[in-house]
Protein backbone atom coordinates (compact mmCIF):
# COMPACT_ATOMS: atom_id res chain seq x y z
CA UNK A 1 0.00 0.00 0.00
CA UNK A 2 2.73 1.77 0.62
CA UNK A 3 4.97 1.34 -1.56
CA UNK A 4 2.36 2.38 -4.29
CA UNK A 5 1.62 5.50 -2.55
CA UNK A 6 5.34 6.40 -3.23
CA UNK A 7 5.03 5.22 -6.74
CA UNK A 8 2.32 7.26 -7.68
CA UNK A 9 3.70 10.16 -6.25
CA UNK A 10 6.99 9.95 -8.17
CA UNK A 11 5.13 9.45 -11.19
CA UNK A 12 2.69 12.49 -10.45
CA UNK A 13 5.77 14.22 -9.86
CA UNK A 14 7.25 13.14 -13.23
CA UNK A 15 4.57 14.18 -15.26
CA UNK A 16 4.15 17.97 -13.67
CA UNK A 17 7.85 18.04 -13.93
CA UNK A 18 7.24 17.07 -17.85
CA UNK A 19 4.35 19.05 -18.25
CA UNK A 20 6.11 22.07 -16.91
CA UNK A 21 9.68 21.74 -18.74
CA UNK A 22 7.57 21.68 -21.80
CA UNK A 23 5.57 24.68 -21.54
CA UNK A 24 6.46 27.74 -23.60
CA UNK A 25 8.91 30.38 -21.94
CA UNK A 26 8.29 33.92 -23.08
CA UNK A 27 11.31 35.98 -22.89
CA UNK A 28 9.74 39.59 -23.99
CA UNK A 29 11.59 41.10 -26.49
CA UNK A 30 13.56 44.10 -24.90
CA UNK A 31 12.70 46.43 -27.98
CA UNK A 32 9.27 45.53 -28.09
CA UNK A 33 8.30 43.51 -25.34
CA UNK A 34 5.16 42.55 -27.25
CA UNK A 35 7.59 40.18 -29.22
CA UNK A 36 9.37 37.25 -28.15
CA UNK A 37 12.85 37.82 -27.75
CA UNK A 38 15.08 35.96 -29.89
CA UNK A 39 16.59 32.74 -28.34
CA UNK A 40 18.14 29.41 -29.57
CA UNK A 41 17.11 27.73 -26.15
CA UNK A 42 14.50 26.05 -27.01
CA UNK A 43 11.77 28.38 -25.17
CA UNK A 44 8.90 26.60 -27.58
CA UNK A 45 7.28 30.18 -28.36
CA UNK A 46 6.81 32.54 -31.44
CA UNK A 47 5.88 35.71 -32.04
CA UNK A 48 5.41 38.13 -35.14
CA UNK A 49 3.59 41.13 -36.19
CA UNK A 50 0.66 40.56 -38.49
CA UNK A 51 0.21 43.69 -40.19
CA UNK A 52 0.08 46.08 -36.38
CA UNK A 53 -1.56 43.42 -34.76
CA UNK A 54 0.70 40.64 -32.95
CA UNK A 55 0.41 36.96 -33.73
CA UNK A 56 1.54 34.46 -30.59
CA UNK A 57 2.82 31.08 -30.28
CA UNK A 58 3.50 29.65 -27.11
CA UNK A 59 3.49 26.11 -25.98
CA UNK A 60 1.21 25.09 -23.42
CA UNK A 61 -0.46 22.48 -21.85
CA UNK A 62 -4.57 22.44 -22.47
CA UNK A 63 -7.30 20.01 -21.92
CA UNK A 64 -6.32 17.68 -24.62
CA UNK A 65 -2.45 17.49 -24.50
CA UNK A 66 -0.33 20.36 -25.67
CA UNK A 67 -1.61 23.55 -27.82
CA UNK A 68 0.66 25.72 -29.75
CA UNK A 69 2.95 22.92 -31.15
CA UNK A 70 5.36 23.37 -34.00
CA UNK A 71 4.86 20.97 -36.94
CA UNK A 72 7.19 19.47 -39.54
CA UNK A 73 5.82 17.58 -42.34
CA UNK A 74 8.77 15.75 -44.66
CA UNK A 75 7.78 14.68 -48.44
CA UNK A 76 11.24 12.59 -49.13
CA UNK A 77 10.16 11.69 -52.65
CA UNK A 78 8.89 15.17 -53.60
CA UNK A 79 11.85 16.99 -51.51
CA UNK A 80 9.45 18.77 -50.06
CA UNK A 81 8.72 20.17 -46.30
CA UNK A 82 5.91 21.93 -44.64
CA UNK A 83 6.89 24.01 -41.33
CA UNK A 84 3.72 24.89 -39.51
CA UNK A 85 3.84 27.00 -36.24
CA UNK A 86 0.28 27.55 -34.44
CA UNK A 87 -0.78 30.28 -32.01
CA UNK A 88 -3.24 33.38 -32.19
CA UNK A 89 -3.81 37.10 -33.19
CA UNK A 90 -5.36 38.76 -30.94
CA UNK A 91 -8.56 35.92 -30.34
CA UNK A 92 -8.41 34.10 -33.42
CA UNK A 93 -6.65 30.95 -33.64
CA UNK A 94 -4.29 31.40 -36.40
CA UNK A 95 -0.90 29.92 -37.69
CA UNK A 96 1.85 30.44 -40.20
CA UNK A 97 3.15 27.40 -42.69
CA UNK A 98 6.21 27.35 -44.71
CA UNK A 99 6.12 25.36 -47.84
CA UNK A 100 9.19 24.81 -49.16
CA UNK A 101 11.16 22.84 -51.91
CA UNK A 102 14.73 21.18 -52.47
CA UNK A 103 16.08 21.42 -49.07
CA UNK A 104 17.40 17.65 -48.82
CA UNK A 105 15.64 16.69 -46.36
CA UNK A 106 14.48 13.15 -46.10
CA UNK A 107 14.70 11.99 -42.42
CA UNK A 108 14.87 14.30 -38.80
CA UNK A 109 18.27 13.02 -38.57
CA UNK A 110 18.65 15.38 -41.50
CA UNK A 111 17.81 18.56 -39.87
CA UNK A 112 21.01 19.58 -39.21
CA UNK A 113 21.49 20.33 -42.88
CA UNK A 114 19.18 23.41 -41.96
CA UNK A 115 21.19 25.10 -39.84
CA UNK A 116 22.10 28.50 -41.59
CA UNK A 117 19.86 28.14 -44.47
CA UNK A 118 17.91 31.21 -45.45
CA UNK A 119 15.57 30.41 -48.27
CA UNK A 120 13.72 33.42 -49.70
CA UNK A 121 9.96 32.91 -50.32
CA UNK A 122 9.49 34.12 -53.64
CA UNK A 123 5.49 32.75 -53.86
CA UNK A 124 6.24 29.77 -56.71
CA UNK A 125 8.67 27.20 -55.41
CA UNK A 126 8.85 28.22 -51.79
CA UNK A 127 5.92 30.05 -49.82
CA UNK A 128 4.88 31.64 -46.64
CA UNK A 129 1.14 31.69 -45.41
CA UNK A 130 -0.81 33.19 -43.07
CA UNK A 131 -4.16 31.05 -41.77
CA UNK A 132 -6.70 32.62 -40.16
CA UNK A 133 -9.49 30.97 -38.20
CA UNK A 134 -8.47 27.48 -40.94
CA UNK A 135 -10.07 29.60 -43.45
CA UNK A 136 -8.84 27.41 -46.79
CA UNK A 137 -8.79 30.32 -49.14
CA UNK A 138 -5.74 31.95 -47.26
CA UNK A 139 -3.69 29.24 -48.89
CA UNK A 140 -4.51 31.17 -52.09
CA UNK A 141 -2.26 33.72 -51.07
CA UNK A 142 1.22 33.33 -51.33
CA UNK A 143 3.28 35.00 -49.36
CA UNK A 144 6.94 36.43 -50.51
CA UNK A 145 9.68 37.35 -48.05
CA UNK A 146 11.94 34.93 -45.89
CA UNK A 147 12.38 32.23 -43.99
CA UNK A 148 15.83 31.77 -42.14
CA UNK A 149 16.29 28.75 -40.22
CA UNK A 150 19.65 30.17 -38.24
CA UNK A 151 20.35 27.20 -35.72
CA UNK A 152 19.38 23.96 -35.03
CA UNK A 153 20.85 21.49 -32.02
CA UNK A 154 20.26 18.28 -32.30
CA UNK A 155 20.79 15.77 -29.78
CA UNK A 156 23.05 12.56 -29.39
CA UNK A 157 20.01 10.69 -29.37
CA UNK A 158 18.79 12.10 -32.61
CA UNK A 159 15.32 12.31 -31.06
CA UNK A 160 14.67 16.24 -30.34
CA UNK A 161 16.33 19.03 -31.78
CA UNK A 162 16.30 23.16 -30.94
CA UNK A 163 15.42 24.58 -34.14
CA UNK A 164 15.09 28.55 -34.00
CA UNK A 165 15.16 31.39 -36.44
CA UNK A 166 13.24 34.81 -37.78
CA UNK A 167 10.63 35.41 -40.74
CA UNK A 168 8.79 37.78 -42.47
CA UNK A 169 6.67 37.85 -45.46
CA UNK A 170 3.56 39.64 -47.37
CA UNK A 171 1.06 38.03 -48.43
CA UNK A 172 -1.54 39.54 -51.08
CA UNK A 173 -5.21 38.48 -51.56
CA UNK A 174 -7.26 38.36 -54.99
CA UNK A 175 -8.53 42.53 -54.36
CA UNK A 176 -4.71 43.56 -53.08
CA UNK A 177 -5.11 43.50 -49.46
CA UNK A 178 -1.72 43.00 -48.25
CA UNK A 179 -1.07 40.96 -44.82
CA UNK A 180 2.54 41.75 -43.71
CA UNK A 181 4.09 39.45 -41.59
CA UNK A 182 6.91 41.22 -39.96
CA UNK A 183 9.72 40.38 -36.69
CA UNK A 184 9.02 36.69 -36.92
CA UNK A 185 11.09 34.76 -34.66
CA UNK A 186 10.73 31.20 -33.16
CA UNK A 187 12.59 29.10 -30.86
CA UNK A 188 11.06 25.35 -30.75
CA UNK A 189 11.91 22.11 -29.51
CA UNK A 190 11.17 19.40 -32.26
CA UNK A 191 10.52 16.06 -31.05
CA UNK A 192 11.01 13.17 -33.75
CA UNK A 193 8.14 11.01 -32.45
CA UNK A 194 5.67 14.55 -31.85
CA UNK A 195 6.49 17.10 -34.15
CA UNK A 196 8.14 14.92 -37.40
CA UNK A 197 5.71 13.42 -39.48
CA UNK A 198 7.26 11.68 -42.63
CA UNK A 199 5.21 10.78 -44.96
CA UNK B 1 33.16 48.49 -16.54
CA UNK B 2 34.20 44.81 -15.39
CA UNK B 3 33.40 43.79 -12.30
CA UNK B 4 36.86 44.07 -11.18
CA UNK B 5 38.02 47.61 -12.37
CA UNK B 6 33.92 47.98 -10.45
CA UNK B 7 35.50 46.26 -7.33
CA UNK B 8 38.69 48.48 -7.73
CA UNK B 9 36.31 51.73 -7.46
CA UNK B 10 34.35 50.62 -4.68
CA UNK B 11 37.54 49.81 -2.57
CA UNK B 12 38.99 52.91 -3.00
CA UNK B 13 35.75 55.03 -2.32
CA UNK B 14 34.88 52.49 0.93
CA UNK B 15 38.60 53.95 2.16
CA UNK B 16 38.09 57.21 1.27
CA UNK B 17 34.24 56.87 3.56
CA UNK B 18 35.95 55.29 6.08
CA UNK B 19 39.05 58.35 6.06
CA UNK B 20 35.81 60.61 6.68
CA UNK B 21 33.92 58.77 8.96
CA UNK B 22 36.95 58.61 11.49
CA UNK B 23 36.53 62.21 11.98
CA UNK B 24 32.96 63.89 12.87
CA UNK B 25 31.38 63.52 10.14
CA UNK B 26 28.97 65.80 8.43
CA UNK B 27 26.77 62.67 7.54
CA UNK B 28 23.00 62.56 6.31
CA UNK B 29 20.51 60.02 5.54
CA UNK B 30 18.34 61.56 2.48
CA UNK B 31 15.29 60.07 0.17
CA UNK B 32 12.65 61.16 -2.48
CA UNK B 33 11.38 60.89 -5.65
CA UNK B 34 12.84 59.78 -9.19
CA UNK B 35 11.12 60.72 -12.37
CA UNK B 36 13.41 58.12 -15.15
CA UNK B 37 13.28 57.86 -18.54
CA UNK B 38 15.74 56.29 -20.78
CA UNK B 39 17.35 57.98 -23.86
CA UNK B 40 17.08 55.31 -27.11
CA UNK B 41 19.48 56.09 -30.15
CA UNK B 42 17.31 53.93 -32.45
CA UNK B 43 15.58 51.36 -31.09
CA UNK B 44 12.36 52.08 -28.63
CA UNK B 45 9.22 53.18 -29.56
CA UNK B 46 6.38 54.46 -27.40
CA UNK B 47 8.68 55.07 -24.56
CA UNK B 48 7.95 56.95 -21.36
CA UNK B 49 8.79 57.66 -18.04
CA UNK B 50 8.00 56.13 -14.95
CA UNK B 51 8.24 57.99 -11.03
CA UNK B 52 10.26 55.93 -8.94
CA UNK B 53 12.13 56.56 -5.72
CA UNK B 54 15.56 56.79 -3.86
CA UNK B 55 17.24 56.63 -0.49
CA UNK B 56 20.05 56.87 1.36
CA UNK B 57 23.18 58.64 3.01
CA UNK B 58 25.91 60.66 1.94
CA UNK B 59 29.08 61.85 3.58
CA UNK B 60 30.44 65.55 2.83
CA UNK B 61 34.00 66.70 3.82
CA UNK B 62 36.10 69.85 2.92
CA UNK B 63 39.14 69.29 1.63
CA UNK B 64 40.49 72.73 0.31
CA UNK B 65 41.92 74.92 2.99
CA UNK B 66 40.85 78.37 3.22
CA UNK B 67 38.00 77.53 0.74
CA UNK B 68 35.27 76.02 2.86
CA UNK B 69 32.88 76.69 -0.26
CA UNK B 70 33.83 73.45 -2.16
CA UNK B 71 33.39 70.41 -0.30
CA UNK B 72 33.26 66.84 -1.69
CA UNK B 73 29.99 64.68 -1.25
CA UNK B 74 29.96 60.49 -1.30
CA UNK B 75 26.82 59.04 -1.19
CA UNK B 76 25.25 55.41 -0.81
CA UNK B 77 22.04 55.12 -2.62
CA UNK B 78 19.22 52.65 -2.79
CA UNK B 79 18.05 54.09 -6.37
CA UNK B 80 15.13 53.12 -8.58
CA UNK B 81 15.58 54.15 -12.61
CA UNK B 82 13.40 52.34 -15.39
CA UNK B 83 10.91 53.14 -18.37
CA UNK B 84 7.45 52.25 -19.48
CA UNK B 85 6.82 51.48 -22.91
CA UNK B 86 2.90 52.06 -23.56
CA UNK B 87 1.31 49.72 -26.27
CA UNK B 88 -2.28 47.96 -25.67
CA UNK B 89 -0.91 46.88 -23.11
CA UNK B 90 1.53 48.86 -20.43
CA UNK B 91 4.95 47.38 -19.78
CA UNK B 92 7.58 49.02 -17.10
CA UNK B 93 11.29 48.30 -16.60
CA UNK B 94 11.96 48.94 -13.00
CA UNK B 95 15.72 48.60 -12.00
CA UNK B 96 16.99 48.45 -8.73
CA UNK B 97 20.39 50.11 -7.96
CA UNK B 98 23.11 50.43 -5.38
CA UNK B 99 24.51 53.85 -6.79
CA UNK B 100 27.39 55.40 -5.52
CA UNK B 101 27.85 59.39 -6.80
CA UNK B 102 30.88 60.96 -5.87
CA UNK B 103 29.73 65.31 -5.70
CA UNK B 104 31.73 68.51 -5.78
CA UNK B 105 29.66 71.07 -4.10
CA UNK B 106 30.50 74.74 -4.51
CA UNK B 107 27.85 76.94 -1.88
CA UNK B 108 28.49 80.04 -3.62
CA UNK B 109 26.27 81.48 -0.86
CA UNK B 110 25.21 79.58 2.47
CA UNK B 111 21.61 78.73 1.59
CA UNK B 112 22.62 77.47 -2.31
CA UNK B 113 24.99 74.88 -3.53
CA UNK B 114 25.90 73.55 -7.05
CA UNK B 115 26.87 69.85 -7.57
CA UNK B 116 28.37 68.15 -10.26
CA UNK B 117 30.29 64.57 -10.39
CA UNK B 118 29.68 61.02 -11.40
CA UNK B 119 27.85 57.80 -10.49
CA UNK B 120 28.65 54.43 -10.88
CA UNK B 121 26.32 51.80 -9.82
CA UNK B 122 25.47 48.22 -9.79
CA UNK B 123 22.26 46.36 -10.75
CA UNK B 124 20.60 44.65 -7.26
CA UNK B 125 17.54 43.66 -8.85
CA UNK B 126 14.59 43.81 -11.46
CA UNK B 127 11.23 43.26 -12.46
CA UNK B 128 12.31 41.57 -15.65
CA UNK B 129 11.83 37.97 -14.48
CA UNK B 130 13.48 36.31 -18.08
CA UNK B 131 16.30 37.18 -20.50
CA UNK B 132 18.50 39.67 -18.09
CA UNK B 133 21.41 39.17 -19.90
CA UNK B 134 20.65 41.49 -22.50
CA UNK B 135 20.96 44.37 -19.99
CA UNK B 136 24.24 45.68 -18.29
CA UNK B 137 24.66 45.00 -14.42
CA UNK B 138 26.78 48.29 -14.17
CA UNK B 139 25.84 51.78 -14.98
CA UNK B 140 27.81 54.99 -15.02
CA UNK B 141 26.53 58.32 -15.48
CA UNK B 142 27.38 62.03 -14.74
CA UNK B 143 25.26 63.81 -11.82
CA UNK B 144 24.92 67.71 -11.80
CA UNK B 145 22.64 69.55 -8.97
CA UNK B 146 21.17 72.08 -7.15
CA UNK B 147 20.30 71.85 -3.53
CA UNK B 148 19.07 74.89 -1.14
CA UNK B 149 19.79 75.40 2.90
CA UNK B 150 22.73 73.55 2.85
CA UNK B 151 23.77 75.28 6.03
CA UNK B 152 20.71 73.71 7.54
CA UNK B 153 19.68 70.44 9.42
CA UNK B 154 17.24 69.97 6.60
CA UNK B 155 17.73 70.93 3.32
CA UNK B 156 16.52 69.79 -0.39
CA UNK B 157 17.93 68.79 -3.43
CA UNK B 158 17.10 68.05 -7.17
CA UNK B 159 19.58 66.58 -9.25
CA UNK B 160 19.94 64.97 -12.98
CA UNK B 161 21.84 62.13 -13.77
CA UNK B 162 22.68 61.24 -16.92
CA UNK B 163 23.98 57.19 -18.02
CA UNK B 164 27.15 56.78 -19.70
CA UNK B 165 27.09 53.89 -20.02
CA UNK B 166 24.03 51.98 -22.55
CA UNK B 167 21.98 49.41 -20.46
CA UNK B 168 21.29 47.23 -23.30
CA UNK B 169 23.35 45.01 -25.49
CA UNK B 170 21.04 43.89 -28.58
CA UNK B 171 21.09 42.16 -31.52
CA UNK B 172 19.37 44.16 -34.43
CA UNK B 173 16.96 41.83 -36.21
CA UNK B 174 15.30 43.70 -39.18
CA UNK B 175 11.47 42.87 -40.26
CA UNK B 176 12.44 40.43 -42.50
CA UNK B 177 14.40 38.43 -40.21
CA UNK B 178 18.08 39.33 -40.96
CA UNK B 179 20.27 39.53 -38.03
CA UNK B 180 22.29 43.13 -37.89
CA UNK B 181 25.26 42.70 -35.79
CA UNK B 182 25.05 43.70 -32.22
CA UNK B 183 24.25 47.33 -31.10
CA UNK B 184 24.46 49.29 -27.66
CA UNK B 185 21.74 51.00 -26.54
CA UNK B 186 19.35 53.22 -23.95
CA UNK B 187 20.99 55.48 -21.09
CA UNK B 188 19.23 56.14 -18.31
CA UNK B 189 18.13 59.71 -17.51
CA UNK B 190 17.05 60.57 -14.22
CA UNK B 191 15.49 63.59 -12.65
CA UNK B 192 15.56 63.19 -8.67
CA UNK B 193 13.93 65.44 -5.83
CA UNK B 194 14.59 64.48 -1.80
CA UNK B 195 15.52 65.76 1.30
CA UNK B 196 18.47 65.93 3.32
CA UNK B 197 18.64 65.19 6.71
CA UNK B 198 22.21 66.12 8.51
CA UNK B 199 22.67 63.55 11.81
CA UNK B 200 25.80 65.18 12.01
CA UNK B 201 26.27 68.87 11.98
CA UNK B 202 30.16 69.48 12.11
CA UNK B 203 32.68 69.72 8.64
CA UNK B 204 35.02 67.73 8.39
CA UNK B 205 38.00 69.75 7.66
CA UNK B 206 40.58 67.17 5.75
CA UNK B 207 43.43 69.60 6.52
CA UNK B 208 45.23 71.00 9.36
Amino acid sequence: MRKSFYINSILIGWIAVTIIACDGVFVPDPVDPRLPKYTESGNNVAGAFVNDKIWESVQTWGLYGYINTPSFYVWPEEDSVVIRFSGDTGNKSAWLEFHLKNLGITDFEDLPLLKGVKTELDGAENTGYYIEECDPDSYKYKGIGQLYIKNIQINDSLTMAIFSGTFGFTATDSVGNSTKISYGRFDYRLKKDYHFFKN
Amino acid sequence: MNIRSFLKVLFVYGLFTLAATKSNAQVAIQAGANFCNVKSDVLLGNQNSIEAYHFGFGIQYFPVKNFSKLSLINEFIFTQKGYQQNFSNDYFFRFNYLAFPILVNYSPVPFLSLQGGVELSTLLSTNIKQGMKTYNHFDSGLVAGISAFDNRRFSIYSRVTYGLSPMLNYVLIDEMGNFHGKMKDLHNVCFSLGIKFKLLNEKIILHK
